[in-house]
Parts: C-alpha cells; structure tokens; sequence
C-alpha cells in the first residue's frame, strides 16, 4: 500500500476549508475546556462528542480528534502553572513545570510543552501510518476466535494496567459488557433485560454511561475537595515565552526519547499516556546529563513527558484504527464517536473508507501545527480561565452534560439514566473503582458478543477452536500471564528469597 | 472502623446480588439454540463474572480490615460532601421538572439554587452567571447545532 499517495488524498481532505475550520473549532474548543480544572481529557471528550453530530464523520473526527490534542495541552498548562494536572497523563509535567512557573519561567515552560507536544506527535503520526496499515494488513487474517481473544487481552491490559484492585477493574469491564447486551439481541431479535420497556429496547447509548462516569461523577468527586478558596499562587508574569536556545539543546535528547517510549507504550493496549510520561521521567532521571537538577524545574523535567504523553496519544489510535480496539478511555470514546456514525474501525476500514481515515491522520499533523500556532500566543490569555471559579463552572458543565445526552435521542428516560450513571460513577469512584474498564466494556460489548457467537457457531459449539487459532491462542497465553504475572512474580521473589536464604 | 463494614464490602454484596439476578434473569432466555449459542449465552457467562468477581472483591476487602487507613471515609459528614449531594438533587429535580417547565425555566432554577444555596454567593453573580449560561446553551444548542430543547408544558 501506498502510504504517501494515500496521505496525500488524506491532506486533500484535511484541507478543505471546512474541515480545516472544524479542526480549528476541535483544537480551540480542547484546549478550551482542558484547561478548566477537574476536566480530564476523557470528560472534555465525552461532553463535547454532540457537538460532533451534526457533522459529517470525517469532519466529526478531526474535530475529535483536535479535542483530543487540544485537551491534553490543556492539561499540561494547569499542571505548570498551578501544579493540578487536568490528568494523570500531565502527572510528571507538574514537578519541573510548576518549579519554573515559581521561577517567572512559565513562559518557556508552557512553550516547550506545546513544542515537545508538536514534535513528538508529528514523529508519532508517522509510526502510527506505518504501524496501523501494517496491522490492518495483518488483522484482515484474524478469525472471529482471534478477534475474541483479542478484545479479552484489550479489557485485561486496560484493567491491569490501570493500576488500583484488578477484581475491581475486571468486575467494571463485565458489568460494562453486561449494560451493552440490553436491549433487542442483533443476531436473534429476542428481547433482553427491557421488561417492556420501550426505551430500553434500542439498548442503553453507551455515551449516557461514558458522559455519566466521566463527565458527571468527576465534576461531583472535585466538589467534595476544599475548591471554595483558590489554593495556587498564580505566576501571572510570563516575561519570556520563549525557551532559550540553551533549553532547546538540553530538550532535543529527551524529545527524542519521549517521542519512541510514549509511541511505544501507547500502542499497547492499555498502557496509556499516563505511564509513558511517568516512564519516560523516569528514564530521564537516569540518563539525562543534567539528571541531578531533574524535578528542581528544569526544561528536560517538561520535555520527556509532554513529548511522551503526546506520542502515546498517537500511539494508541494504532490499534483503534487498524483493529478497532481502544487502549485508553480516551480512545474509547473517539471509538463511540466513529460508532455513532456508523463507522466500525477495523481491518477494512483502511479499505473501504481511506479518505476517512488519511483525513484523520493528516488533520493530526494539522492539530499539532494548530495547536502550536494557537498555543504559544494565546496561553497568557487562556491561562485567564484558571481564575474563573469553579462555582460558576460546575453549573454550566452539568447543565452542558445535560443537554448533550438530551440531543442524542430527544428522550427524556436518558436523562434518567444519565442520573443513575452519574451518581453510581461518583459513588464507585468513591471506592476507587476504575471506570475506564467499564467504558471499554460497553463499547466493546456488541462486537466482543458478536465475535464469540459466530466463533461457536463456526466451531460447532467447540471451545476449543480459541486454543486451536494460533493467533487466538497465543494471545490467550499473554493475556494469562499479564494476569497472573502479579501472584506469578509474587512466587519467584518469594522463592528466590528463600534461595538466597538458604545459599547465605 | 467501628463497625468493621465498610462501603466497599456493601458495594461487593450488592454487585454480587447483581450477578445472581443476571445469571437467574438470562437462563429464562434461549442458553444455547440449534444453530449454536443463543441471546441468553452472552448475558450468563457475564452474571458468572460478576458474581466471581464481586465475590473475590469481597474477600481481598475483608482481609484487608487490618490495613484500611482512615484517610479517605467514604462519608464523611454533611458539612463537606454537602455539595456533591445536593449537586445530585438538583440534577434529579433537573431531570423531573425539564418536561413541565422547559429548559429554560428548569435550568435556570438549576444554577439559582447551586449557585445561590450551596454556594451562598450574592445574588448579582447568580443572575450574571445564570443569565450568561442560558444565552450560551441557546446560541450552542439551539442556534449553532439546532437542537431543539425541552419546551415544557406551557409553551407547546
């Protein structure tokens, strides 16, 4: 395949004046609302995905795809200037961040994180054409038992990876499963869990779960915090916005470095943005030449993990598009997005719809040169919105919410279920459950179903044909070790300490 | 702890409860059909999980009784999670009301009572801010994305 010519056709799409417009509008609208505190980019995501509806699906997905973008350098400007990453993924970005922000160097801060975002996304969209054609290539192969096996280790990865209690995670994913499976059966018409229930029978809008565990549940967790006083000291002077020369010598290595780490780990299922960052940090930490300054706000401390958190975010729309499968909460709900258009990202999807997916990629080269046009004058301005208070905020987001569930079908029982969706995230959350598993569930649901009905049916009724599909069963084989391999390494260091023991 | 039940080991008991319904619930659909498996197959296996997994959720918790720290309670008095649940009436009245009164109406009471009785902010903010977002979800929902919005039972 092509990749060039076809690229070429994706920027011919990406360039017309609406969809660079709408691009635009994605990329202000992200960076918009990601700077707002206690919005992580899954909840920007979910609360803007309505906007998107009305549009056709690739300038939906551009636009998407620039919330995304402009979500998570929303995220890195809260975590400089005042120390409250808007999420995990900006983490790392706040312990040299908000050490040069107290320094009056808010200015170069802010500036390398919209430059390392820039440089490692563009290198990342580059592995991503190579690696998702080639994949899409190899997943035409794939048997409904592989495809099975697949979404399993996908749903294992997200609820292992994401770290807190693994039962916890795995009950999230099967009760997300379950809530997909309400509704009319595709393959046999029966009608399941719906009592009668007409509204049920369509099934449940997986977006009322994910606007209710994201978007809701997080703006009522943050209300318990103290958020009555303004906790930061604001650096308002941002004197410099530019990094010197010396700082962008010192941030090339690290760039680098972030930019194939982050890659890497994002196109894993499950290992997110999050951990890429905090690896690539920790990498620094050991290599870099000025490691012993690490973490007292120095320009590496931001280039590592921007760079990496950015190319995970790349890296994880490899197996969203090639195979259909999301590694991260985030990406499961741009999965929702192309779903509601009726667009099933997979294998065929390179073949049948090229001009949707080059047009995606080619408006991410597009977001990222945006975002850096956009950013570097406009975050004085946008760093205004810190000093909006959350009293005013927390209103609107959840009448934005409201309203964005009511557009979706005109029914007045969504919003009832938005209600118990929300207040069930909030009170889980309360127990540290992880909801990205149950997000990923209910997406995935349908098609796990789907795949592991018609692979019975094919097997007449065999189980065995997942352990006799060599691709199924090798990935049943990783997915059982990644299980394990907590207890598993539990019993080596276990035994090897009663080794050591015994040889001492 | 006082009492040595936690949150969480409700939360176990109830999401296991949850699992059995389903697993009861899915047997009275068609398990396994003579073309291969039928719509209660999928649902079963899903109620088994749950029920494993709830089960096991309760016992590492139980175990753990020692080691819980009392850091993060999961109520911890009216004074400071106030604002969360009262966020949740407003949202459920909200929804009650929207198809009597409209949206306008509704959510305008909406950010009047956040605002002004959770909050306690004057009531000049409340009207700026309440004024300002009915102008912002209308030029968004209704101008920008044509949405027509919950009119309520007078206007129609």
């Amino acid at each position: 395949m092509d990749v060039f010519s076809n690229l070429g056709m994706g920027f011919a799409v990406a360039l017309t004046p609406t969809n660079l417009y709408f691009c635009l509008i994605g990329v202000s609208l992200g960076t918009l609302i990601g700077i707002l505190p206690g919005i992580g980019t899954s909840a920007t995501l979910a609360m803007l995905m309505p906007i998107t509806f009305k549009l056709n699906p690739t300038s939906a997905m551009i636009m998407m795809a620039g919330i995304y973008y402009g979500a998570m350098y929303g995220g890195s400007t809260t975590s400089i200037l005042v120390s409250i990453p808007g999420e995990s993924s900006s983490v790392m970005t706040c312990l040299d961040g908000y050490e040069m922000a107290k320094k009056g160097q808010a200015g170069p801060a802010l500036a390398m994180a919209a430059i390392a975002s820039f440089i490692a996304g563009t290198i990342s969209i580059v592995f991503m054409m190579f690696a998702a054609t080639e994949l899409a290539d190899l997943a035409i192969h794939f048997g409904p038992a592989d495809y099975f096996s697949l979404m399993l280790v996908g749903l294992s990865a997200v609820a292992y990876l994401g770290g807190g209690s693994l039962a916890k995670s795995l009950l999230m994913a099967a009760f997300g499963i379950f809530v997909s499976t309400i509704g009319v059966d595709i393959v046999t018409g029966a009608d399941r869990f719906s009592y009668d229930n007409s509204e049920l029978l369509d099934g449940i809008d997986f977006l009322i779960l994910i606007m209710g565990f994201f978007a809701v549940s997080e703006v009522l967790l943050s209300l318990e915090k103290e958020s009555g006083k303004q906790i930061f000291k604001f650096p308002t002077k941002l004197r410099e916005l530019w990094p010197s020369k010396a700082d962008m010598r010192y941030a090339i290595a690290p760039i680098s470095r972030g930019t194939i780490i982050g890659f890497l780990i994002g196109a894993l299922p499950g290992a997110g943005a999050s951990i890429a960052a905090f690896l690539s940090y920790g990498i620094e930490k050991r290599i870099c030449k000025r490691k012993d300054l690490l973490g007292t706000g120095i320009i590496e401390g931001i280039a590592a993990p921007e760079g990496a958190n950015n190319a995970a975010a790349t890296g994880a729309l490899v197996p969203l598009l090639s195979l259909g499968i999301p590694g991260s909460g985030s990406a499961a709900i741009m999965l929702g997005a192309l779903v509601v258009m009726n667009v099933r990202p997979g294998p065929m999807l390179f073949a049948e719809q090229p001009e949707l997916v080059w047009g995606i990629i080619a408006s991410m080269y597009l977001g990222n040169v945006m975002l850096l046009i956009l950013n570097l004058p406009m975050v004085p301005l946008l760093a205004q919105l810190l000093r909006v208070p959350y009293y005013i905020l927390y209103p609107v987001i959840l009448l934005f919410t409201f309203l964005g569930v009511f557009s979706l079908n005109y029914s007045v029982f969504d919003l009832y279920l938005l209600l118990v969706f929300s207040t069930l995230g909030y009170v889980l959350r309360k127990m540290d459950f992880h909801l990205a598993p149950a997000v990923l569930g209910i997406v995935l649901g349908p098609i796990m179903e789907v795949a592991l009905r018609s692979a019975l049916i094919l097997s007449q009724g065999s189980w065995m044909t997942f352990i006799r599909e060599p691709i199924s069963a090798s990935l049943l084989v990783a997915m059982l070790l990644l299980l394990t391999s907590k207890y598993l390494f539990r019993g080596f260091k276990r035994a090897a300490e009663s080794f050591n023991k015994r040889e001492l | 702890m006082k009492t040595g039940i936690r949150a969480i080991h409700i939360a176990a008991i109830l999401f296991s409860i949850f699992g059995l319904a389903v697993i009861v619930e899915s047997r009275k659909l068609t398990y396994w059909s003579e073309y291969g498996p039928g719509p209660g197959f999928f649902p079963f296996g899903l109620g088994i999980l749950i029920l494993i997994f709830s089960l096991f959720i309760l016992i590492e918790e139980v175990r753990k009784k020692d080691k819980v720290e009392e850091a993060a309670p999961f109520y911890s008095g009216w004074n400071r999670d106030r604002k969360p649940l009262l966020a949740i009436a407003a949202y459920a009245f909200l929804m009650i009301t929207v198809d009597i009164a409209g949206f306008y109406v509704s959510g305008s009471l909406f950010i009047v009572f956040l605002i002004k009785v959770v909050e306690r902010k004057p009531w000049w903010i409340v009207l700026l801010v309440t004024a300002a977002a009915m102008l912002f979800f209308y030029l968004v929902f209704a101008f920008f994305l044509g949405v027509q919005l919950p009119k309520g039972f007078f206007a129609r």
